[in-house]
Order: structure tokens, then C-alpha cells, then sequence
């Protein structure tokens, strides 16, 4: 009995009595909106960590000496060159500037294409900078008396540059402390993909205090720190879930008593109870799937047009207000996002709709 | 790091414990409509059975149409999963990650299989007006019920057991060659399965429902083995790569779904008519057209990679 005519009257029933369904309506959007929201900002953090992280790095080594991070010399390099399968190993310098002024720890990258007197820094650090009247220079300051480098451009933030300044090696060596021999870390370059997790292996029964990453175990532990940060809030928001169809469920049945004389009145023109109840499942599947597409679209813009200006903060904390989200949206994120929320809502309607139903027309006609 | 802070996970166990739910209040009226029910008399308890029987109807199709929903969405947490478990390159490592997982999948199968059949026994037990067959319909979800509980409890058990630390084996490892059933070689394979493909197209044609009952649940176990080692490596076009998992990724355009979907189509129109005889004791001879209709689109998708393979190279891999 499903025919067209029947749903186009379920949808004209609905617009009639759109007040009573508006509270649900506006509720169940913002819900959809939270929490696609924040699953759309998490997704796109993690797009831009595993799209930037170790692409030309296939296996980071890094040293530790009592526990402790440690540099790395020239007699490391020389080692891991001569194992089978390894083509080219790279040292790299990269710590962390104590700016005191606002105890503040910088994250310092060497970049070879600068020259010797200027720096590249990200948008977030100009704003602290011009905070002290930093504007066209910056001063560093090391035991050795003070380095002056000019600012040569600003970039933008994402999540790995926010923090950061470029410096030629040499600039970074000096900042840093460290000797001309000396390497934060190693990016070693492998050409065959196969042989990496074994190399990584291999490097670390040689120098039993080294750490050696490949590639996809970081980006490994990365997935899995956003998995559990996005399980908690999951586990969060299902209670909120809750409590919300718990309140639905009273509203619908709410809105229904105020029609029994509607539906009594259908049913005594020769509409079956089993009519009855997909009419009101048509009107609410109409909610629900303009709440998700309403929810949805509004949290697209407001995530990737608007940057999330609130919500920004708690995901990234005070130092990071200049970051832009890169748009990414799959399927499969939609797919959950409507899992997850029609289907319950549609499930929390089926009883209250049934109920109303079965009502004896008699009684209700008296 | 616990499998349960998925999201993907939490929305599929959190979802699937909704639809047990609404089963369980759905059992209450079942279990009184198969205690009381009697359609001759006019009682008062009579009326509002059948008003009951409404509730457990509308809420079954419901459920039918979301554990379908889910499945997929299953298929896809998996594929997910596997970026996450180690050494897994597609579906077939997280599924083999313990010894749960395969046992859980055909379960899953099987429960959209007695679904599906509930459906049609229900469509045939309203068109008689007068509830002919509403116990054994009853009966029968008693049981999908209890395998639905049980499947709730198995697919904790599998999440709880897959390894986040130690690397699991990936398709190449699990589907090697040698595995072939019955001492088949991978043409001998071929031929098999198109020989008894023709005979479940006879069959259903003649509309014999225990022959074509048979035929339809070899051909189901024989076409699982020819798509894996025989048909998967013109997908892939490699030789040394069969597994029955990979074709649902995107690299192949999603083609393993139309594959394995119209293959559970096809042999569940082909067996259904046995099962739902042996049920409520009535035939049903014109599900067979549909039974010819999706075997023969899978076999026409499986030998389509082979065929193009060959106009292309003028050689068999």
C-alpha cells in the first residue's frame, strides 16, 4: 500500500502539523550537527598527520642515552649505510627553542634552502612574536650571546606546522647547541618497501639504545591515538544519545495522544492499523533524514568554510587559532554519522507509533 | 589501546544491541500470541493478539532491513580495521586475527539468509488472511532470535580477541593454492563450477525444490572456491593473488559486492523453496525465475575478468 499518493499525503499531514513536530526536529538536527562536527575536525587532523607524516621519511631512527633523548653521529650513519638494502640515510637536526618571554617551547626545524641570517616561521608564531614586537627580526637567545635572523615569510597552519620555524642546519646546529657531528634523528631511505619492518628490526639489535620507526607503525600509532580520543567522546555522546530519544520517545507519544482524533478518524475511512503506522514512520523518516542532511551540511560549513571557531579550542587547546582543516569527508564517515543517528531515532518511534494505532476508534469518537 | 575506542566498533555494537532490544520487546507479544492464539474465537485477548501481532511485524522488518544495513557496514568497520591491526593488508587478516572471526561472518550470513526466509513465510502467512501459518512463522523466529543473541555474543568475543600488537597473517598467506578442495586443479575447478551451474539453472527451470535445493548449496561452496582461486586472479590479474576479500576494496570498483551479492541471491531463491516446504508444508515454485536471474548475473560478471583477460593477452593466467 506503499503508493505515491500515500506518501505525498504522510508528507502534506506532516507540514500541517509541523509545530508539533519542530522540537524534535531542531533537537535532533543539533545533535546530528555535534557530532559530525567533531567527527569531521578529527578526521581531517588525522588526514593532515598521515598525508604530511614520514613522506619521504621510511624509517626514522633516534637515539636515547639513560632514557633520554640523545643525538645521533656520524659513526651511526656510516653503520646503517653498510646494511643490505639501504640506499641512503639522511642526518637531520630539529629540537625545541625555549622562548622564555612567554615559556613557550618552539618547535625548531632545519630547512637547508635559507640562507644563514633569515628563518621562515608559522602564521601562530608571527602573532606571538608581534606580541613582542618582533616584526621584522627576531633575536634568539643562546649561551653563546644573541642571534639575530630576519623573518623571511610566514605559512600556514596546519597541525604540524603551527609551532613551528624554519632555519638553515647550520642556524639550527647553533640555536640547539649542538656539534657539527651531531643529528637529532636519521631518515633512512629503504627501496623496497618489503624489506622495511625488517631493516627497522636489524637497526636496533645493532645500536641496542636506538629507536628505529617505519613509516607505517607511526602512522600506525597515530590512528590509534585518534581512535581512542574519538572512542571517548563516542562513548560520551551515546549517553547524551540516550537521553535525548528517551525524551523523543515521550514527545512523539505526546504529539500523538493530540492526534488520536486524526488517526481515528483515518482509520474509520478504512486505513489499517498497519497503514497507521507506516504513515507514521514515513512522517518521521522524513525528520530524521532532513535532520541528518541539515546537520550534516551545517557542520560541513561551519567546520571547513569557517575554520570551527569554538570548537577549535578544544580540540587544539589556546596556541593553535590560525589552523585550517582540510576538507575531508568520505563515505564511510557519512555512513556512520547516519548509523548512528537514524536508525535509533527511527527505533524509538516504532512502539509510540504502534501504540497509537491500535487505539479503539469507539472510544476515542465518544 | 582497547578495539572497543573504535568508533566505527562503538557504532556497530551500540546499533546491534538497539535491534536486540527491540527483538526482546517483540518476543514478549510473540511469546504470548504462541501461548493464546487461537483466530476461531472472538475474546477480547484474541483482538489484541492480532493487534500484537502488528507490533512484532512492523519491528521485524525493521530489523530485517538495518542487520542488512549493518552487514555492510561490518564489511566496512573491517577494512577500517585494517589499517589498524598489524600486518593486515585487506579484510581477510582482520577476519583471520583469531578463530572467531570466520565462525562470526558465515553466522552473520546465515542470520540475513533465515531473515530473509521469515520474510517470505510472513508475505505468504498474511496473504492467507487467516494466519495459517502463524505458529511455525513464530517458532521460526524464536530461533533466528536465539541466533541473534548468540551472534551478539560471538562478535564481542571476536572484538575483544583481535590482536592490536602481534601481526596477523594477510590473503596471501591464508589463500594459498594447495588448499583446493578435493584434490581440484584450478581449471578442473572452472569446469566444475560451470557444469554445476548449468545444472542449478536446469533444475530451477524445472522447478524441482529438492534438487534444486541440493545443487544451489554446492553450487554456493563451489562458487566460493572458483572466485577465490580461480576467477579473483583475473580481477587482480595476478597470478599469485587470490583472495575473496581484496575485490571489495575500491582499487577493483567495488565489484565484489555485485559479485557476492548476487551469488547470495541467487542461491538463496534457489534453496528457499525446500526450506519454506519443509516449514509450513506449502510449495512455492515461483521464486525459481529469480534464483536464475542473479546466478546468472554472477557468472556472467566472474567469467566476464576471464574472458576480457584472454581477448586481451590470447593466453589463461
Amino acid at each position: 500500500m506503499l503508493s505515491r499518493n500515500f506518501i505525498d499525503y504522510s508528507i502534506k499531514l506532516l507540514l500541517k502539523d509541523k509545530t508539533e513536530y519542530f522540537f524534535s526536529f531542531i533537537i535532533f538536527t543539533f545533535i546530528v550537527f555535534i557530532l559530525s562536527a567533531v567527527l569531521f575536525i578529527s578526521d581531517s587532523i588525522k588526514y593532515d598527520l598521515l598525508s604530511t607524516l614520514g613522506n619521504h621519511d621510511q624509517i626514522i631512527v633516534t637515539n636515547t642515552k639513560s632514557g633520554k633523548y640523545f643525538p645521533l653521529n656520524e659513526n651511526h650513519i656510516n653503520i646503517i649505510l653498510q646494511l643490505n638494502g639501504v640506499e641512503n640515510v639522511q642526518g637531520k637536526v630539529d629540537g625545541y627553542y625555549n622562548f622564555s618571554q612567554s615559556s613557550r617551547l618552539i618547535h625548531l626545524v632545519a630547512d637547508d634552502s635559507l640562507s644563514d641570517d633569515e628563518i621562515i616561521v608559522s602564521k601562530d608564531i608571527k602573532q606571538l612574536f608581534e606580541k613582542f614586537h618582533y616584526d621584522k627580526e627576531f633575536n634568539f637567545l643562546t649561551l653563546d650571546g644573541t642571534l639575530t635572523k630576519k623573518i623571511k615569510s610566514v605559512i600556514d597552519s596546519n597541525i604540524f606546522s603551527s609551532n613551528t620555524i624554519f632555519a638553515n642546519s647550520d642556524v639550527t646546529r647553533e640555536i640547539l647547541q649542538m656539534n657539527d657531528e651531531q643529528y637529532s634523528y636519521l631518515s633512512v631511505y629503504v627501496p623496497n618497501d618489503n624489506e622495511v619492518e625488517f631493516l627497522a628490526r636489524k637497526i636496533m639489535d645493532i645500536f641496542p639504545n636506538t629507536k628505529a620507526i617505519s613509516k607505517s607503525q607511526l602512522q600506525s600509532d597515530y590512528r590509534q591515538i585518534f581512535y581512542y580520543k574519538g572512542g571517548i567522546f563516542m562513548i560520551l555522546y551515546i549517553v547524551a544519545m540516550l537521553a535525548f530519544f528517551i525524551l523523543l520517545k515521550n514527545q512523539v507519544s505526546s504529539v500523538l495522544t493530540e492526534q488520536k482524533k486524526q488517526i481515528a478518524i483515518l482509520r474509520s475511512i478504512g486505513f489499517s492499523i498497519k497503514d497507521i503506522i507506516s504513515l507514521k514512520f514515513i512522517q518521521n523518516s522524513v525528520i530524521a533524514l532532513g535532520s541528518y542532511f541539515i546537520g550534516v551540511l551545517a557542520s560541513y560549513i561551519f567546520v571547513f568554510i569557517f575554520d570551527a571557531p569554538i570548537v577549535k579550542n578544544i580540540f587544539l587547546g589556546e596556541q593553535m587559532e590560525n589552523i585550517i582543516f582540510t576538507p575531508t569527508v568520505d563515505f564511510r564517515m557519512l555512513f556512520l554519522i547516519f548509523l548512528f543517528t537514524v536508525i535509533p531515532f527511527l527505533a524509538f518511534i516504532i512502539i509510540p507509533s504502534w501504540k497509537v494505532a491500535i487505539e479503539d476508534i469507539s472510544e476515542i469518537m465518544k | 589501546m582497547n578495539i572497543f575506542l573504535l568508533n566505527d566498533i562503538i557504532v556497530f555494537v551500540f546499533i546491534e544491541v538497539i535491534l536486540v532490544i527491540l527483538m526482546l520487546i517483540s518476543e514478549y507479544s510473540v511469546i504470548k500470541i504462541l501461548k493464546n492464539w487461537n483466530f476461531s474465537i472472538t475474546t477480547s485477548l484474541q483482538y489484541s493478539l492480532e493487534k500484537r501481532n502488528y507490533l512484532v511485524n512492523t519491528i521485524i522488518n525493521f530489523t530485517i532491513i538495518c542487520k542488512i544495513i549493518l552487514f555492510f557496514f561490518f564489511v566496512k568497520s573491517l577494512s577500517e580495521l585494517s589499517n589498524v591491526v598489524p600486518g593486515a593488508m585487506c579484510i581477510a587478516g582482520v577476519i583471520g586475527a583469531n578463530d572467531y572471526g570466520e565462525a562470526l561472518l558465515l553466522l552473520k550470513i546465515f542470520i540475513v539468509f533465515m531473515l530473509g526466509i521469515w520474510l517470505i513465510i510472513n508475505r505468504v502467512d498474511i496473504k492467507s488472511k487467516k494466519f495459517i501459518y502463524i505458529k511455525s512463522k513464530y517458532f521460526f523466529f524464536n530461533f533466528i532470535l536465539f541466533l541473534i543473541l548468540f551472534e551478539i555474543f560471538f562478535e564481542v568475543l571476536y572484538f575483544v580477541n583481535v590482536p592490536l600488537k602481534v601481526p596477523v597473517f594477510c590473503c596471501s598467506t591464508l589463500f594459498k593454492a594447495d588448499a583446493l578442495p578435493f584434490g581440484l586443479t584450478q581449471s578442473n575447478l572452472a569446469i566444475t563450477f560451470y557444469i554445476i551451474f548449468s545444472f542449478t539453472l536446469i533444475f530451477s527451470y524445472l522447478k524441482k525444490i529438492v534438487l534444486s535445493f541440493l545443487f544451489n548449496i554446492l553450487f554456493l561452496f563451489i562458487s566460493y572456491f572458483s572466485v577465490t582461486y580461480f576467477f579473483s586472479i583475473y580481477i587482480y590479474i595476478l597470478p599469485n593473488h587470490q583472495c575473496p576479500f581484496c575485490i571489495l576494496q575500491k582499487e577493483y570498483f567495488y565489484v565484489g559486492y555485485f559479485i557476492w551479492i548476487s551469488l547470495f541471491l541467487g542461491v538463496f531463491f534457489g534453496i528457499s523453496s525446500y526450506i519454506i516446504e519443509s516449514l509450513i508444508n506449502k510449495k512455492i515454485t515461483n521464486l525459481f525465475k529469480y534464483s536464475i536471474l542473479f546466478n546468472t548475473i554472477f557468472a556472467l560478471i566472474c567469467t566476464y575478468f576471464v574472458v576480457i583477460y584472454y581477448i586481451k593477452n590470447g593466453v589463461f593466467l
